[in-house]
């Protein structure tokens, strides 16, 4: 965060997309695991985690609310490192008085850029709240040395699922592109714990209610309404799964649906009822319907008639309700997948069809996807399905302003029902009736409090399901609502990496720009230095003029080389071309760009002989002549004046060994790996004059290496031990690079 | 006989230094600045080397939808085809590449099209003189 801080607006942009990606993966891992059923606990621990690792912060306390009441589940869960052990872990802090509960009482997310800030908050809100004047000294970001903290609330639809404390050890500055980092991060994670939540409560319900289904003898599903051709082969497998889920039976191969679907029905379902009403059976009719996608048939909601041979209503019930339920369950796990898909979408229009394809498959056939315009304010229809929504997609153009039903959830960011749209006043009869809508429920798309879009879903097909069972119909409605917070984190991802993108192709475009001029001199220079030899003769000084105005454009170019090499897409569109090229050959012309730079500083650089010996191998001549570049600019750069950068090859057989040694400002251990990611320069600075560089070489170093199958590492040791009480002066530093001589054997 | 070589690049500054050394040599030089005018070169004279930029305007006379990008490699590709009537160069004249393309993918294509030489910018100036009087087949100027 320290270099976020301090850092160039370029190297910001570079750095926040590559966070962003990191981030995009993390958040998957923790969908993934919402997908796979893990424990509240986990969910929450791997949210911590995440925000720890990749929004810097250090410690992380991430505390749960509890259900329908202002205070929080005991005890909160930590990520990074904490000073002091938590006094009363497992017992509950929570009285109403600490400033957690004083955050989620006010409601809003903070941000507490230094320690004075927090302080004045409990001076003011804290103490107003419990009605004193009295502040304890104990207080966590007192005792832990924080400096600077991001309160921010989870919040799932309207719900306050979680508070969660990013806190740092320095002050901060919380710019707007962190803030929205942040955001996006909390959108995520309030999703991930409102989803475990439900399916921790569904799971709880199954398991009640298949201890009073275990006891019911001899279930049998089968399907009696979808006789095709007399062939009911296809829907009896699927009844069989749904049993399998619901009584353990083990279905798992076909030969029960082959065998039993000829045994009990063979085409002759009333020979099977009156043998069923002889065994004293009961039929009970149910609603089920299946879904195909990509091939796998997935039970969405349960339909069939379940034939028992027990008259027990209860059980009977019991069972529609274990269906239902289990119905529910399916379709968030489902959902949840999809979720991944979503995050995973290559545009926006990849994301809608993803969105619009899931929400067919758990039976919403029709609706409209719209957004709020960024600039205009003017919620416009993006994506429709269903013919009669698609006629409407155009004449979708509501301005956030008016009255409009649509304004109406974005501006309020409350999901609605319209249960008969003929005769709500906000709806638009005129449009509704010619497209033939009678019933919609609308979901805001919310990042954090902001309301991006709107989701609309067409239950005119769905009448019995809006005036039947209550809580089927909220749990169903909620269950679109936690996905459409998970559209909304997908369409808000898929806008900030085009954003990204179209940012890093114009960055390109630049320094490609700036690149071209720097060619022209430098090529205009030797007919210059030509021109001069020619008419004035052989004139050291001149020449030397010539050779430092090109070395310092060669500077030039290699930097935003380096820029545009560390955008990973751009290395990846130049591939990798592998031609046997002498190493040695490459180093000297590295080394030479060198010359007058280190020469002014007294600085030698020694191309040692036993690098010659090294045979002609296999390498990238573009990427290798880059790597040692930025080697031997930073040896040069970090040196004491009057120093040796020394280079060696060894050959070692199959691996070739190169070393580049200087004598100069050193490297801590707690930085050497940290050097090779960039926009991370050594925290070491010289006090005696500015070293200038972007922090970028190392990284590409690392990554041509790499792509060469190769390993690059560093050590530097002081001379004396005087060193280590100088600031790093006098260190010598090696950086090793080991190639493999046929990278395609790797 | 003095030799004659034909400069494609839509940047003359960026070619325009080599000029004096080479002339000092006894070669003829002249510049095309986009496709068109180089191909009414290669069509008027015979040259004994062509150096080539990549990215350059290509112009009406070399295609339909040619990319400005890529404009080099077309050329390079109709001059090595043949499919530039009445050329008074011979198809398999030398051709220098002088590129700041990053594209690998570009400069394998250019390769498979048999180029004498590939020069990446930023150059030092030696070098291209020296790859072109090699090439030419006359002794380096100092």
């Amino acid at each position: 965060m320290d270099e976020l801080k301090n850092s160039m607006p370029l190297e910001n942009t570079l750095r926040e997309k590559q966070t962003n990606d990191l981030l995009l993966d993390r958040l998957n891992i923790i969908g993934e695991k919402v997908a796979s059923n893990a424990s509240i606990g986990e969910i929450l621990q791997q949210v911590a985690n995440c925000a720890a690792e990749e929004l810097g912060a250090d410690p992380v306390v991430l505390y749960q609310c509890k259900q329908n009441k202002a205070t929080f589940v005991a005890p909160p869960i930590y990520a990074g490192k904490l000073i002091h052990q938590v006094k009363n872990a497992g017992v509950s802090p929570f009285k109403g008085t600490t400033f957690a509960e004083l955050i989620l009482a006010e409601g809003e997310s903070l941000h507490f850029e230094m320690k004075d800030d927090i302080d004045e908050h409990i001076r003011t809100s804290w103490c107003k709240q419990n009605n004193t004047a009295y502040i304890p000294n104990e207080w966590f970001h007192d005792r832990e040395g924080i400096q600077s903290m991001a309160a921010l609330i989870l919040k799932a639809g309207e719900t306050k699922v979680g508070l969660m404390f990013l806190n740092y050890r320095q002050p901060h500055k919380f710019s707007e592109s962190v803030k929205k980092r942040m955001n996006t991060f909390v959108a995520y994670a309030a999703v991930a714990i409102t989803n475990s939540r439900l399916i921790a409560r569904l799971n709880d319900d199954h398991s009640y209610l298949k201890r009073i289904i275990d006891r019911l003898p001899d279930p049998v599903f089968v399907t009696e309404n979808k006789k095709i051709n007399g062939q009911l082969v296809w829907r009896i497998k699927v009844a069989n799964r749904v049993a399998h889920q619901l009584f353990g039976y083990d279905f798992s191969t076909n030969e029960f649906a082959d065998r039993d679907a000829r045994l009990l029905l063979g085409g002759d379902l009333d020979k099977l009822k009156q043998a069923l009403q002889k065994a004293n059976g009961e039929v009970t009719d149910l609603e089920l319907s299946m879904q195909h996608s990509d091939g796998h048939r997935i039970p969405v909601s349960i339909s069939t008639s379940v034939l028992m041979r027990n008259k027990e209503n209860d059980h009977v019930t019991s069972a529609i309700c274990v269906a239902k339920d289990l119905a529910t369950k399916n379709r968030l796990d489902y959902l949840n997948r999809a979720t991944l898909s979503l995050l995973e979408a290559r545009s926006l229009e990849a994301a809608y069809d993803i969105i619009f394809e899931n929400l067919n498959n758990i039976g919403y056939k029709k609706g409209m996807l719209s957004l709020v315009g960024e600039k205009t304010k003017i919620i416009s229809g993006k994506r429709a399905i269903g013919r009669n929504w698609h006629d409407l997609l155009d004449k979708t153009n509501v301005p956030l302003k008016s009255g409009n039903v649509l304004a109406q959830v974005v501006k309020s960011g409350t999901p609605r029902l319209i249960k008969d749209c003929t005769t709500d006043p906000s709806c638009n009869h005129e449009l509704t009736q010619q497209a033939g809508i009678k019933s919609q429920y609308i979901i805001p798309l919310k990042i954090h409090e902001e309301v991006i879009g709107t989701l609309q879903i067409d239950l005119t097909d769905k009448q019995n399901f809006l005036y039947g069972d209550k809580h089927h119909l909220t749990e169903s409605l909620n269950v679109l609502s936690a996905f459409a917070n998970q559209v909304a984190v997908a369409i808000e991802s898929n806008r900030l990496k085009a954003k990204a993108n179209k940012l890093q192709r114009s960055l390109a475009d630049v320094g490609h720009e700036f690149r071209s001029p720097l060619h022209n001199i430098i090529t205009q220079l030797g007919g210059l230095s030509y021109y001069l030899k020619k008419k004035y003769g052989q004139d050291q000084k001149v020449l030397d003029v010539v050779k430092i105005i090109e070395e310092e454009s060669f500077r030039g170019d290699r930097q935003m080389k380096n820029a545009l090499y560390s955008s990973e897409k751009s290395v990846d569109s130049m591939g990798q071309h592998l031609e046997k090229h002498r190493l040695s050959v490459t180093i000297q012309q590295c080394a030479a760009r060198f010359q007058i730079t280190a020469r002014n500083r007294g600085i030698s650089i020694v191309v040692r002989d036993n690098i010659k010996k090294i045979p002609p191998f296999s390498f990238d001549i573009m990427q290798i002549e880059q790597v040692f570049t930025n080697l031997i600019d930073n040896a040069v750069k970090y040196s004491h004046e009057r120093q040796t950068v020394e280079i060696q090859g060894e050959d070692h057989g199959r691996k070739i060994e190169i070393s580049i040694k200087n004598t100069g400002l050193g490297i801590p251990e707690r930085s050497y790996t940290q050097i090779f990611e960039g926009f991370s320069r050594s925290d070491v600075l010289d006090s005696t004059r500015f070293i200038p560089g972007t922090g970028l070489g190392l990284k590409i170093a690392k990554n041509f290496v790499e792509q060469h199958k190769g390993k690059i590492w560093v050590i530097s040791k002081p001379l004396s031990q005087r060193g280590k009480t100088m600031n790093y002066e006098g260190y010598l530093t090696t950086f090793f690079v080991l190639l493999p001589k046929n990278p395609m054997e790797y | 006989m003095s030799k004659r070589i034909l400069f494609v690049d839509d940047e003359p500054l960026s070619v325009s230094a080599y000029f004096e050394i080479l002339e000092d040599q006894n070669i003829e030089i002249d510049l095309a600045e986009d496709g068109n005018q180089a191909i009414n070169r290669l069509q008027s004279q015979k040259y004994d080397l062509v150096v080539l930029d990549v990215q350059f305007t290509p112009g009406e006379m070399m295609g339909e939808n040619i990319e400005p990008r890529r404009a080099g490699a077309e050329l390079l590709a109709l001059i090595r085809k043949n499919k530039i009537v009445d050329l008074s160069t011979p198809p398999n004249v030398p051709i220098l590449i002088l590129t700041a393309v990053m594209d690998q993918r570009l400069l394998e294509e250019i390769k498979d099209l048999k180029v004498d030489g590939l020069c990446s910018k930023p150059i030092v100036f030696q070098k291209v003189v020296e790859t072109v009087t090699r090439l030419l087949g006359i002794e380096p100027a100092s």
